[in-house]
């Protein structure tokens, strides 16, 4: 588990073909506004369970929304039928083995946690 | 009847089972994943203007015109016109990038009876593009695809000056693209379809509970645009159709009775509508802003729509206080036999409190008050009514 002092940070696969996101990229690829990349790369983002401390710290610093706000957002989109939610992953080394074993998959963690089998590409650090 | 209270029931032993939202199971080649809504609500008049209006001991707080919702006058508290319990399950084949997706909604306004909402197919033409056909919500306003799912609004109930339609969905295609346009992120959808509906909750609180009308919508065709950055969204919605109402039985005042009735609404052979709507929505930091404009013409037929809505709002760590007004205006197309003292008119302005109990439900408290400002010739004049409602929402 990460302290709230830790740096989140997002990930891809080293083989993207993208070294730097900006903060309204990353928001429309988490929030389902887009799937692609400016660069044209599809992209999968991943998200950690709902308990998961990262994935709280990841939104709120993101966008400054609760958990319980970026939930109404996701029920709009997903009871709507506009857009899917990201794929679940189970624990933080989870997302990094999915995102090192999927050229498009996009996750978060802790900065701590990363390992050089995937790609930082957007820091949140604490506010 | 068996099978509807099976489902019923079956309905709500998957609300009891609440867990976090959307759940998937591989079957063979099939993926099945399924999500719900619950609402329950509770209303308690406060007051208003007391007076028998069609066939209703008012006063009366219309809260859902295209269900028929009306909070009226009987003493106590009134728990059907917001509760409303629905489940959406969809069965994907990815290999063959195809769908299909039902959703269906039991409401407290239909004392429970299950109506099926949505029921349809999407195919994925590429990682942006998507086709879907089948029966659908007609994307008139900002809400109308979630307007049932109370965890998603800021609202107990929708503000009903604007969100106030005969019908809300259709039978059709729609295309719908994602892009990129420099910083912004857009969203374009077209459709086309029809849609008949009898005996709709519009109509109820128009002609009396037990009044029947038919209303066509035909060659509906229309899009909707929305743009979004960072905390700024807008939508921008088209639609044109051919639009026919019959009203068999209406209330009449004189006799206290139904009787057969021709309604001189729209010519006998219909009208064509053009609908046009914007809806600017901002979200900075713990600031929510919402406002939303509708205009309806139909060039042969005797009145125009207006409708708006804004709210302003702040969040408080997991509280949310929220103040709105919507206000909704008929105008009087003269030259088509239209009565200018005869026109529908009224204003609804709320206060919310929501505060979310956990991360998928939220309880919110709601203070109304609805003003009729129709002409003196206008009928049914429902009044003023002041409205205090209840919910508790969850999705799961």
């Amino acid at each position: 588990m990460a302290s709230a002092a830790d740096d989140i940070v997002v990930i891809v696969n080293q083989n993207i073909g993208v070294n730097k996101m900006s903060r309204d990229d990353v928001i429309d690829i988490f929030l389902g506004r887009s799937r692609r990349l400016p660069s044209g790369v599809t992209a999968l983002p991943l998200d950690l369970p709902s308990t998961s401390l990262e994935r709280e710290q990841f939104y709120s610093r993101l966008t400054g929304k609760s958990m319980g706000e970026i939930n109404a957002y996701w029920a709009r989109l997903i009871f709507s039928g506009r857009a899917s939610p990201p794929s679940l992953a189970m624990s933080q080394e989870e997302a990094m083995q999915m995102v090192a074993d999927n050229r498009n998959a996009m996750g978060y963690v802790a900065k701590s946690k990363v390992t050089p089998s995937v790609k930082i590409i957007f820091e949140l650090q604490p506010e | 009847m068996l099978l509807k209270e099976a489902c019923r029931m079956l309905m709500f032993l998957a609300a009891a089972c609440a867990v976090p939202v959307v759940h998937g199971e591989p079957i063979g080649d099939l993926e099945f994943s399924g999500s719900g809504f619950l609402t329950v609500g509770v209303g308690k008049m406060l007051g208003g203007t007391h007076a028998t209006v069609l066939d209703r001991n008012c006063p009366c707080f219309i809260a859902d015109y295209a269900q028929g919702a009306v909070y009226d006058g009987r003493s106590g508290l009134q728990w059907g016109q917001d509760s409303k319990l629905g489940l959406q399950g969809t069965a994907t084949l990815p290999n063959a990038n195809f769908s299909v997706t039902a959703q269906a909604v039991a409401r407290g306004a239909h004392n429970g009876n299950i109506d099926l909402e949505w029921l349809y197919g999407s195919y994925q033409l590429t990682d942006n593009t998507v086709i879907q056909f089948g029966r659908k919500r007609l994307p008139m306003f900002y809400y109308s695809d979630i307007q049932d799912v109370g965890f998603a609004l800021p609202w107990t109930h929708l503000p009903p000056q604007l969100y106030g339609w005969e019908m809300v969905n259709y039978n059709g295609v729609n295309i719908r693209h994602q892009a990129r346009w420099g910083d912004w992120a857009a969203t374009i959808n077209a459709l086309a379809g029809n849609e008949n509906v009898s005996d709709s909750g519009y109509w109820e609180i128009y002609n009396g509970k037990r009044s029947r009308t038919r209303v066509k919508l035909n060659n509906i065709i229309g899009g909707d645009l929305t743009l979004a950055r960072d905390w700024f969204e807008t939508r921008l919605v088209y639609i044109q159709s051919g639009t026919q109402r019959e009203s068999f039985t209406i209330w009449d005042d004189a006799s206290q009775n139904y009787l057969p009735a021709n309604d001189p609404g729209l010519p006998g052979n219909g009208t064509r509508q053009n609908i046009y709507g914007i809806a600017l929505n901002m979200d900075p930091g713990d600031w929510i802003f919402r406002s939303e404009l509708l205009y309806i013409n139909r060039p042969g037929a005797t009145y125009k729509d207006y409708a708006q809505l804004v709210g302003i709002g702040r969040r408080f760590g997991e509280w949310q206080l929220m103040a709105t007004a919507s206000h909704y205006g008929g105008e009087a197309v003269v030259a088509n036999g239209g009565d200018p003292q005869g026109q529908e008119n009224h204003t609804s302005r709320s206060l919310t409190l929501r505060y979310n109990l956990t991360q998928t439900s939220d309880i919110k408290m709601q203070l109304d008050s609805q003003k009729d400002q129709g002409g003196i010739n206008w009928a049914p004049r429902y009044g003023e009514a002041r409205l205090l409602t209840l919910s508790y929402d969850v999705v799961f």
